[in-house]
Order: structure tokens, then sequence, then C-alpha cells
């Protein structure tokens, strides 16, 4: 449990950095589109930076499925293969 | 390198603003010189008798002059992560940029740039800019893209035509 927690919280680190917001601000079920007015730049700079941070190779094909953080979280525990 | 810079930059005349390239390692790195000098269009409007601060030169062209050895060292690249040909190379972001000291005609800028990811059609880049030993710009992130220019084209077209 401590590690889902500590994987998603940093992830919520990275989407706050680049949505302009404090971490706390973000909800996990939230649209980042809707809720936060992200762009698909911004979509991008958050794949980029999760890319570089836990050194995995996501599809561009997969943003459209990353629209909150809880989405962000499952794909990227697909390709990082994270257990929680 | 030096005849080729504004060969490779989309940029014409007077928007060039790297003069040479000094070390590049494609997919990797690239310092590139930009000298500023008092006959830069920029300052073409000024008065004579205008105050030194006045002669500072814009840091958006800091920002632009920059962004275009981000481009050249992208260009460069010629694997995967190397841009896709026939699409048009812009600027889409700049992030954790920040001015540290001003510069006026004289300096010339050495822009220290590395290609920190590449996602699809976006490049993050990452850096700093110096004059002599001083430390004038740092970039945290930057983000140029390339587009299809086709797209471009029909969206001009189409304001046009309403």
């Amino acid at each position: 449990m401590t590690t889902t927690l500590s994987h998603i919280d940093e992830l919520r680190e990275i989407a706050a950095e680049v949505l302009e917001l404090e971490p706390e601000e973000i909800d996990d079920h939230a649209d980042f589109v809707e809720e936060y007015e992200a762009d698909s730049l911004r979509a991008i700079e958050i794949l980029a930076r999760i890319e570089k941070k836990y050194r995995v190779s996501i599809p561009q094909s997969e943003l459209a499925e990353m629209r909150n953080l809880a989405a962000v979280h499952a794909v990227v525990a697909r390709y990082a293969g994270w257990q929680d | 390198m030096r005849e080729h810079v504004a060969a490779l930059l989309p940029q014409g005349h007077p928007m060039v603003l790297v003069d040479r390239v000094d070390r590049l390692e494609p997919g990797d790195s690239i310092e590139a010189i930009k000298a500023v000098t008092a006959s830069e269009p920029c300052f073409a409007r000024l008065d004579q008798g205008c105050p030194s601060r006045a002669w500072a030169y814009p840091f958006s062209l800091v920002i632009e002059s920059f962004g275009q050895a981000a481009a050249l060292l992208w260009l460069s690249t010629v694997d995967d992560d190397g841009p896709k040909p026939d699409r048009l190379l812009m600027f889409a972001a700049a992030r954790g940029v920040e001015q540290h000291a001003a510069i006026h005609p004289g300096d010339v800028m050495r822009h220290v740039v590395r290609l920190d990811h590449v996602v699809g059609d976006n490049a993050f880049v990452t850096g700093h800019t110096q004059v002599g030993y001083r430390l004038v710009a740092s970039f945290g992130s930057m983000v140029a893209v390339t587009r299809p220019t086709d797209i471009l084209v029909d969206t001009r077209i189409a304001a046009v035509v309403s």
C-alpha cells in the first residue's frame, strides 16, 4: 500500500508542476482537461517527465487514456511493471 | 558549420539569431554563439541620447536565440529521436526560464543546450546562456515541436477565406 501511495504522489507532483498547481489541488479522478485546463502539450510534458523519471517508454497513443491522475497511474504501472 | 547555420534554420534574415556553432554532439548537446551588436534591428529606433539601459538586448530575443540553438541540435539528431522532415519546426513552450543579467551590444552569448528527452514530435531541451563566464540566463525546460505543414497552411487559407 505504501508503494501505491508513493508512486501516485510522485505522479501527482509531476502533474502539479506541469499544470502549475499545488499537488494537493490535484484530485485522483479529476479530468486534467476539464478541471485543470490542460491542453495536449501539457499532456505530452507530463508524459515526457514520467518517461524520464521512471525510464520507461510509453506510446503517445496512451495519452487519450491518461485523462486523470488515477488513469495516469494505471498506464504507467502497466509499462513500468509496478505491482501496486 | 558556420555557413550552414542560416541554411538549416527556417528563419530568414533578420531573425537568424545564431552566428556560429562551436560544439555539436548530435542527439546530445550543442554550444552555439550569438554576438549582439548595436546595429541589431531591435535597436534601430533608439535615440542617440538614450540611457544605457535602453540598449539592453530584449530577453525575448535571447529566448529565441537559445531556441534556435536548440533547433540546430534537434535537426542534427538523425535517429528516431530526430524531427521528421517536411514538418514545421516550432517553439512551443518554456518553463523555468530565468534572466540573471542584462545583455548589451558587444556581448557574445554562448548557449549551452542539452537535448533532454524526445516524445514523438516533441523535443524537450534544457540549458543556459553565458557571456564569458557569467551566467545570463537559465532554461529549465523548453519544448520544440514539429507539426504537419498542411494543417497550418489549411488554417491560413481558412482564415483568408472567412
